[in-house]
Parts: C-alpha cells; structure tokens; sequence
C-alpha cells in the first residue's frame, strides 16, 4: 500500500494536528447530525442514520485513523445521548469505527489512482459500502453479546441495518465527496 | 532583526500560481508593522511566511531570504518558530481549542511541555495583561466575538514569543472592541515585543502608531516606508484614508456623481414593543422602529448588541417573546418564512455558510423552486440576479461549484442567492466585513442600486454614514438611537456609550455639514472646501 | 435536542473519583454481567449498579428525558427481542410450558421467557446506570487526560478534549445553517419514505459538513502555530488514584471475577419460580 496516496499526503499512520483535527471535527459532527435519525422502531439498536455517510468519508478523506476516531467516538457519544448509553452497544462503536478504518485503508490503496470524476465517485460509494459491509459483520459479536440467534442477529440487527446504511453510504457519501473534491483542491493543502 | 525577509518570493504548488514577488519586510523589537493591500494580494501568504505555515504545512516554493530570530525559518520547525513568532487569525473562533478559557491558554505551553507551575503562571500573567482574569472559568463557547479575539491574543502570549503577528483583527469586532485589542498589541510592542498586523481599516490603526507600513499590491511591494508618506502615497481608491489626508489630496480625487435620494415610503418592517431573546435570556426589550419601503437603514452596535436578532425576527426565524412584529402593515405572525422572504431577502452574516449544491445554478434554483417558479422562470431570475451581483462575466459561471469562488464572489453570490426570491426589500448582516474598500465600495455600489431599499448591519461607521439615509444604534437591549447620519454625526452624546467611535469623517461631517440634508461622497465633500 | 456535555455529577462522590475510574467501572460491570440468565443474580447485580449510580448524585430532573428515552428504547428492543420472536433462544424457554402466545407474532410465551425478558430487562438498565457516570460525573477536558493516561496516543486523547470543544459550535453552526435554509424555503419533509428524507437532508448536512472542514484547517494550522504534536505534552489536569479510588476498582474487579467464576462453575440458568 503507498503510504502517500492518502489525500492528506501524510503517511498513513501519522497522528498529525491535521489528522487529530480532523477527527475530532468527524466524531463532533457525527454525533450533532447523528442525533437528527429516524429510528426504524422495534429493530436491534439500528436507526436509518444519514449522518454516517460521514464515517466512511472522513475514512476515505483523512486516513484511517481520522475515519475510526470519527466512527467509534461519535458513535459512542450518540448512543450516550440518544439514551442506549455508550456501554450497551459497545460493539457497535467499534463496527463504526471500523468502517471508518476499512474506508481509510481502502481509499489509500485505490481511491489515489482513480482520476476521472465520475469514476472516482463511483469508487467512492462501492468503497464506502464495503467498509460498511465488511466492519458490520463484526457485530456478529451480538450472538455473545446479546445473546442473539444467528437467524435473530441477521435480519433484525445486521439486516435492518444494512438496509440503511446501504442507502446513505451509495446516496450520501458520494454526494459529500462530489462537493468536498473541488473545494479541497482550492485550499491546495 | 527578529523577523528579516528579503526579497522573498512564494508559489503555491496546489495552483502554481506565484503569489508574492519579491517582498522585504524587516521587523524588530519595538516596530510595529501594517500591512495592507487589496484582497488576494498575499497579506495572509506573507504571515504564513513568517509563521512558517509556509513552506512547513502548505506546499509551495519559496524563493528568497526568509530569517525568523537571526535563523533560516526554512531550517526550523513550525514549533520552534512558534516560540518567536505568535499567530492570531483573523476568526479567533477557530483558533480557539479549549472548552475553557483556562484550558485554551493552558494549550501552548502544554504542548512544550513546560511544568505546571510555569504554565500556571504565565497563563496568570498573560491573563492579567489582556484583562481577562474574570473570563479564565469561563467555557469558551459563551463569549463574544470580542471576548474571543482577547482570549486568543492571552492564548498566544502565553507562548511568550518575541513577535506577534495579526491577520485583520478588526473584521469581525466592533470598534470597541478592536481598540481594545491593538491597545494590548501596543503595550506588547512597548514591552519591547514586535508586531505585524495585517488590517484593511488603516485609520483605525493610525492612532496606535505603526512606525512603518508595507503595501502589497498584487503580490508586489506597492509602498514600503512611514506613515506619512503612505498616507500621500497610498491608492485613494483602495485605501480608506483619514479625511484630512484627503483634504490635502483633493487635487487627485475622482469625481464622484451621486443621484439624490428621496428615502420615504410607506412602512415596511414595523417593531412595537418588541422583546426578543433566547431560552430565558432577553436580548432585546420592548423596542419600537418603523422602517419604510424605501428607506436604506444601517444598523450598529457592539457585538453581541442584538443587531442579528432584531432582523432576524422580520423572516420569523425568532418569535417576540412580547410586542408584535408588521410587515407592510400586516402581523408576521400570519406569514411563513418562506412567504416573508419573498418580501425580505435575507442575507446572513458569514458568506458560504448555506451553499450546498454542485453548481451556481442549482444554488440559485433552491429558493425559486421553493416557491414553486418554473424552470423558465428561475432560468431568468437566476441570469438576472447574477447579472446584478456583476458575477455573469465569470466564465461558465453557472457550472462552477459555489465554494470554489473567492470570497468576495461568494459575498455576491449569497446577495444574488436572495435577490433570486424577487424580494422588495434586502437585509444584510454585515456584508463587507473584512473586505478592502474597493471591493467594499463596488459591492455597495451594485446592492444599493438593484435595490429600493436595503436594510443593512454593520461595525463600519464611516459606511453607515454613506451608504445609509437612516441610523440606528442598537444597545444596552433597546434601540439607542435612531436618526438621519447628519443629525447622529452631530451628536456626539449618542455614539459615546455604544462601542461606536467617531471617525475622521464623523467629525468633517459635523464641522462642515448643516445637521439636515445627505452625506455627499467622502472625495465630494473633501474637495469642496478647497476645489482644484 | 441538547447536545451540549452536561457536567451535572460535580460535587458528589463519584465526582471526586479520578476519571479513569468512572471509566474503568462499567467495563468490569459489562463483564460482570455479560450474558447473566438467571433473574435473581441480575437482579442482585442491579443492586450493585444502582447503588453506584446513585453515589454520582445525578438530578432525577436533569436525567429524566435520557432515562424515559433509555427505558421506551430498552423495553421495546426486549419485547420484540424475546417475546414477540424469539431472537434470544434459550434452551429453557423453549423447554417450559407456554402460557399464552403473543398476537401478531403468534411467538409462544412461558414463565421462562417472561423471566428471561425481566433479566435482559434488568440488565439494560443496569448497564446505563453504570454508565451514566462517564456522561454526566465526569468533568468537562478531564476524559482527555484520562486517555493520555491510559497509555492512549497523547494526540488522540487531546482529540477527544477537542471532540467536546466542537460538539456545542458545531450544533451552534447548524441550527444556523438551517435558519439560513428555511428563509430559502427549506422544510423539513412530512414524507416517511427514507430516500426523500436523506436528499431533504442534503442542505443542512451538506454546508455543515463542508464549513466545518474548511474552519479544520485553520484550527489545525493554529494548532501548529502553538506547538501541538510533541510526543511528550504536559497536563495541567494532574490525575493520581486516592485509596477510594483503588478500593472502588478493587471492589469491582473482584466482582466481575466472582460473577465469571459463576457463570462457568454455577448454575447460571433462566430462573423458573
Ligand atoms: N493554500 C493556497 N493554495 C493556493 N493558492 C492560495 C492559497 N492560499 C491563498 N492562495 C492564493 O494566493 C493569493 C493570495 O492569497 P492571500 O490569502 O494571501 O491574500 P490576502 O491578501 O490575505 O487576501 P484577503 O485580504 O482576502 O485575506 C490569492 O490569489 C489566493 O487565491
Ligand atoms: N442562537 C442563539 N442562542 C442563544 N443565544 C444567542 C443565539 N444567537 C445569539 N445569541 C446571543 O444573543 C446576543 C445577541 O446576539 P446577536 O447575534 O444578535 O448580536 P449581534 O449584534 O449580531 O453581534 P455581532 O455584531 O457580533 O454579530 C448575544 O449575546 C449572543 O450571545
Ligand atoms: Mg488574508
Ligand atoms: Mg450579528
């Protein structure tokens, strides 16, 4: 993997300011815009959140360290004030953190070849639906956790939740990237 | 020398673009350096030079000799040099990282990892000095614009560095509070510390005395040397100069033709014993105006008066907690928001704060569509709107993403933006903040005469004086004053007390005008007494 | 809604204990009670958790809107978890005599169902009251120094300092984005279907998003041009356990291991009466 694919062109594990910043503004906004969900009622602890189209973003964008951070802090403070508190859904934090993660790593190894726009976006939204779908699979967890059945964890947990993220991450997180790209290329950092 | 650059050059490799040509700037203890020039020509390129953003965390080349504390800046790092060169952006609200005030200025010294008795007392001494003690338990979230820009200058002085550099403090500040806090620029610089300060508004920093003044012109050295001669040399078109300055230059002045204005109307935006606030917190009470249709209204006050909020109740945005609200003649109680921006376009304080679609024109065909035009309809009042903001020359205008403009263009943009709704009259909230006076002047020139009437905020007087028929002071929670410029720049009583201060122009108007009738053009009025 | 951190726990016992333990604690709880079947034992374990909770003196009042949408939350997931399907399978339950069965669902309900519900029930709840503390005991910028100590990178546990200095401008920036919105007409949509909802979004999510990564530039050169990313940092915050503060892990600890030892050497069952 080059490590200065990352669109920050710092390698890929560096803990800079930048990187710092930007994750923190990541999980502030995850957590204010995440808040604004529509719960799918009688669900696992799953909501149609179009705020977490900024996880795999922030991923792709930042690196992956900004992309986890975002995720797993972000994610734990909604649940702490939405009222799951932080503690019952842990695993779920992690799922998001590791979406962030994932996109990072996979933006890094694919998105810095891809130069015609249409394709980039195109990439954008298949990358940012596999970290999803790959980070997600681990809340398998719940059938421990929880105590669920596979059948159980399947549909009404990972299921339900698939479904909505499968919309924001192939509607939203493009459409972010569409309008972020040209801007981040005028402020030329 | 502290900070010695010598005919350095910069280009950013984002655009390739060369930004600064050859530019000296010496500076030592002691000096007090302005720096000014019109937007985009690289005042904030050569901060970054000597605070070594550039070439540290910005890509660019730079050309050159560049000698920050008698070392190469280029050979240190950003951290070094942040121990001699202290930063204080021009938005003091994204220089902040502390969700304390003590926790903000605690950060610098933190990162050097000084011992906590050390960091305890610098933050005390540093505190002391600005005058911001009481503010220390503070979370830095509740604190005004001015409280801000203190609270960041303590933070950068607690690094204890041997020159400061400043990008447009005054943009955002009211006079008040931006005297304040070059006042503390000053004692630094006695203390024998050093400043640059980058500022638009050269009068206001006048009476600190800046020994020297560099002026960029495009990247290039437009003037370089003392106050004086600036003021003889400087461009009287972008650079606002003190009256007397150009009482002595009336001879170059440009004729300045104004149509005469018949303000009047009928009424239009109607307060009676208005209280507004927010949550249990009152901002504005039992206030009573009666602005007219075809009136052009300029509103002052300090930060944090309620000049936001009162406009902001016109569009519904915010109920009276007491007393109504009429527009033409009408409750706004019986009106949407969407409905009322039809009547007001509503301009907000930061540009670009609502842009959100891939182009210009889908931007300019959110609020039309809203209100449900067909796409012929908006195809024209978008081409219309641009055509008024002076933005239609830009090439292929309407396919640029909004955000990839330069800011100035993005001001106009947000004004066509509203004047897209068709509204009869415009509300802007500080418009030409920060921007030089060329820039400053055209925008007003194009928003005043696409409009009949334009209600406008702002902290610059001598503006308000020009551009505006009708006065008022909002402070203390009330409507202070409320009066024609001539009548308001001859009474002194009613500035004093509203963080407003008199300018140069304030006090001509009042030794050379009669109390009743229009303020002519700055240039008209400086060569009347002595034509050419 | 407020999102602005609540620091309401300040002067009670638990406010007086260094952060690390208000976070230390609820793990050794989640452990403690990972996967409890048996009703009694929960029930006994909630007694540890509410005698912690209430230690932290948190204001029913200031609370009261979390906990109901905690409890509205907690009880559905158990309904549609354990009653109307069966997603939780429990050998027991399914052994047991079924008492009645659910509408709807037509899911066959027993005493040990309804036993096991009340566990997870109580179990949920347990866990929030822990973990409340961490939200509301904890003092504002005493969570970053925290991590530093937990041998967390010294810049991610600044970010987490800087995650709670973002959270109020960044709400303050929204609510006015969306004013700036709604004099162009924006509304939020009446519409149920997801995908309408998710492009009526777009103005709000869209500018808040793309200012607050222009304004991370500039806090992030400020934080340049102020020394930040030193490996070492010192703060100011000093953090040192007091012989409360080891007792209190130690007591937690030694009940997490005492619960395990139970659950792989005891009987720990659904409880049938
Ligand atoms: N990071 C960057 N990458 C590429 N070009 C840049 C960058 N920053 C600024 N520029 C360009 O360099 C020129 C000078 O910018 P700079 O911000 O120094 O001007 P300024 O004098 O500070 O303007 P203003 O008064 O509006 O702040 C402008 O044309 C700007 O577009
Ligand atoms: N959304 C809000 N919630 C709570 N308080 C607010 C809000 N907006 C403004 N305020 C407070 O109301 C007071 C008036 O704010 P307002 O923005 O009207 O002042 P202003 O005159 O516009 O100041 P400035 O010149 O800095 O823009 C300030 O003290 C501010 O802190
Ligand atoms: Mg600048
Ligand atoms: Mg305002």
């Amino acid at each position: 993997m080059s490590t200065d694919a990352v669109p920050s062109r710092a390698p890929l594990w560096e803990i800079s300011s930048r990187v710092v910043v930007f994750a923190a503004v990541g999980a502030a906004l995850y957590a204010v815009l995440g808040i604004i969900s529509i719960r799918i009622p009688g669900t696992q602890n799953v909501d149609i959140r179009p705020a977490f189209a900024l996880v795999p973003f922030f991923g792709l964008r930042f690196g992956p360290i900004a992309g986890f951070f975002t995720g797993f802090v972000g994610n734990v403070i909604i649940d702490q004030i939405i009222g799951n508190g932080a503690l019952t859904y842990w695993n779920w934090s992690v799922a998001n953190g590791l979406t962030g993660l994932l996109a990072g790593l996979f933006g890094a190894a694919v998105l810095a070849r891809a130069h015609k726009e249409a394709v980039r976006l195109v990439l954008v939204a298949v990358l940012s639906w596999l970290a999803m779908f790959v980070a997600f699979l681990s809340t398998i967890t719940d059938m421990w956790l929880q105590g669920l059945t596979l059948g159980a964890w399947a549909t009404l947990a990972f299921g339900a939740l698939l479904l909505s993220n499968t919309l924001v991450t192939l509607i939203l997180t493009p459409a972010l990237d569409a309008i972020w790209e040209p801007i981040s290329k005028r402020m030329g950092r | 020398m502290i900070i010695d650059v010598r005919d350095a050059t910069v280009r950013y490799r984002s655009t390739g673009r060369q930004v600064l040509h050859g530019i000296d700037l010496a500076v030592d203890a002691g000096d007090f350096a302005l720096v000014s020039g019109p937007s985009g020509c690289g005042k904030s390129t050569l901060l970054r030079l000597l605070n070594g953003l550039v070439p540290h965390a910005y890509r660019a080349e730079v050309g050159g000799v560049v000698r920050i504390g008698g070392l190469d800046a280029a050979g240190q790092t950003i951290k070094q040099l942040s121990t001699i060169v202290g930063t204080l952006l021009q938005d003091p609200a994204k220089q902040i990282v502390g969700t304390t005030v003590f926790t903000e200025l605690a950060f610098g010294p933190e990162n050097l990892g000084l011992p906590r008795a050390e960091i305890r007392a610098r933050i005390d001494e540093a505190a002391a000095r600005v005058g911001i003690e009481h503010l220390l338990p503070r979370a830095t979230h509740e604190l005004s614009g001015g409280e801000l820009q203190l609270v960041a200058f303590a933070g950068v002085l607690v690094m204890r560095p041997r020159a400061v550099v400043v990008d447009e403090p005054l943009a955002n500040l009211d006079p008040d509070a931006g005297r304040r806090l070059l006042g503390e620029l000053r004692r630094f610089v006695d203390d024998g510390g050093a400043a640059v300060v980058v500022e638009h508004r050269v009068e206001e920093l006048l009476e600190f005395e800046p020994t020297q003044v560099l002026y960029i012109e495009g990247g290039r050295t437009g003037y370089a040397g003392d106050i004086p001669g600036f003021l003889r040399a400087a461009p009287v078109a972008h650079v606002k100069l003190p009256f007397p300055a150009l009482v002595a230059r009336a001879g170059e002045l440009p004729a300045i033709s104004q149509p005469p204005r018949r303000p009047g109307g009928s009424s239009r935006l109607t307060y009676q014993g208005v209280s507004l606030g927010y949550g249990t917190r009152t901002v504005l009470e039992k206030a009573d105006l009666d602005l007219r249709s075809g009136e052009r209204v300029a509103i002052l006050g300090r930060n944090g008066a309620g000049k936001s909020t009162l406009l902001r109740a016109a569009v519904r945005l915010l109920e009276p907690t007491a007393g109504r609200v009429l527009v033409d003649g009408g409750p706004v109680t019986g009106r949407t928001t969407l409905d009322l921006a039809t009547t007001f376009g509503y301009v907000f304080q930061n540009p670009g704060q609502a842009l959100f679609s891939a182009s210009v024109a889908e931007e300019l065909a959110f609020g039309p569509r809203n209100l449900g035009m067909t796409q012929d309809e908006i195809d024209e009042v978008s081409r219309e709107a641009l055509a008024t903001m002076l933005l239609d020359h830009e090439s292929d205008i309407m396919a640029r993403p909004p955000h990839t403009l330069s800011h100035g263009q993005q001001r106009r943009l947000t004004v066509a933006l509203a004047l897209a709704m068709r509204p009869k009259t415009l509300i802007l909230d500080e418009p030409t903040a920060g921007q030089d006076l060329h820039s400053t002047t055209t925008f007003m020139e194009r928003v005043l005469g696409g409009m009949e009437s334009v209600y406008f905020i702002t902290h610059d007087v001598d503006l308000a004086l020009t551009a505006a028929d009708r006065l008022v002071i909002v402070d203390g929670g009330a409507i202070a004053a409320d009066a024609s410029p001539s009548e308001l720049a001859h009474r002194p009583a009613l500035w004093s007390g509203s963080g407003l201060r008199e300018t140069s122009l304030v006090r001509a108007v009042r030794d050379r005008l009669p109390e009743k009738g229009p303020i002519p053009h700055p240039f008209v009025l400086a060569r009347k007494d002595n034509p050419p | 809604m407020d999102v602005t951190p609540r620091y309401l726990g300040g002067g009670s016992f638990l406010g007086h204990r260094d952060p690390r333990v208000l976070l230390l604690v609820p793990v050794f709880y989640l452990v403690a009670v990972a996967r409890a079947e048996d009703l009694r034992i929960m029930l006994v374990c909630s007694g540890v958790a509410l005698a912690y909770y209430l230690s932290g003196g948190i204001p029913w009042r200031e609370a009261r809107a979390n906990w109901m949408f905690f409890l509205a939350f907690a009880g559905l997931t158990v309904l549609v978890n354990s009653l109307f399907t069966n997603a939780l399978q429990i050998e027991s339950t399914k052994a047991a005599e079924p008492l009645f069965e659910m509408p709807l669902t037509g899911n066959p309900v027993s005493v040990a169902t309804l036993s096991y519900s009340a566990t997870l029930l109580v179990r949920y709840v347990s866990l929030a009251m822990v973990g409340f503390p961490i939200a509301f005991c904890v003092a504002p910028g005493d969570l970053g120094v925290a991590f530093a100590r937990f041998r967390v990178s010294q810049r991610l546990a600044f970010g987490v300092d800087l995650t709670f200095r973002f959270i109020p401008s960044t709400a303050a920036k929204m609510g006015e984005i969306i004013d700036a919105q709604r004099v162009r007409g924006y509304t939020h949509p009446r519409t149920n279907n997801p995908i309408k909802r998710l492009i009526s979004l777009k103005p709000v999510v869209i500018p808040l998003t793309v200012n607050s990564l222009i304004d991370a530039e500039d806090t992030s050169n400020a934080m340049d041009l102020r020394g930040f990313g030193a490996k070492h940092r010192t703060w100011m915050r000093e953090l040192a356990f007091d012989r409360t503060d080891r007792l209190l892990l130690a007591g937690f600890a030694a009940f997490a291991v005492a619960a395990l030892a139970y659950k792989l050497f005891g009987t720990d069952v659904v409880w049938v009466p």
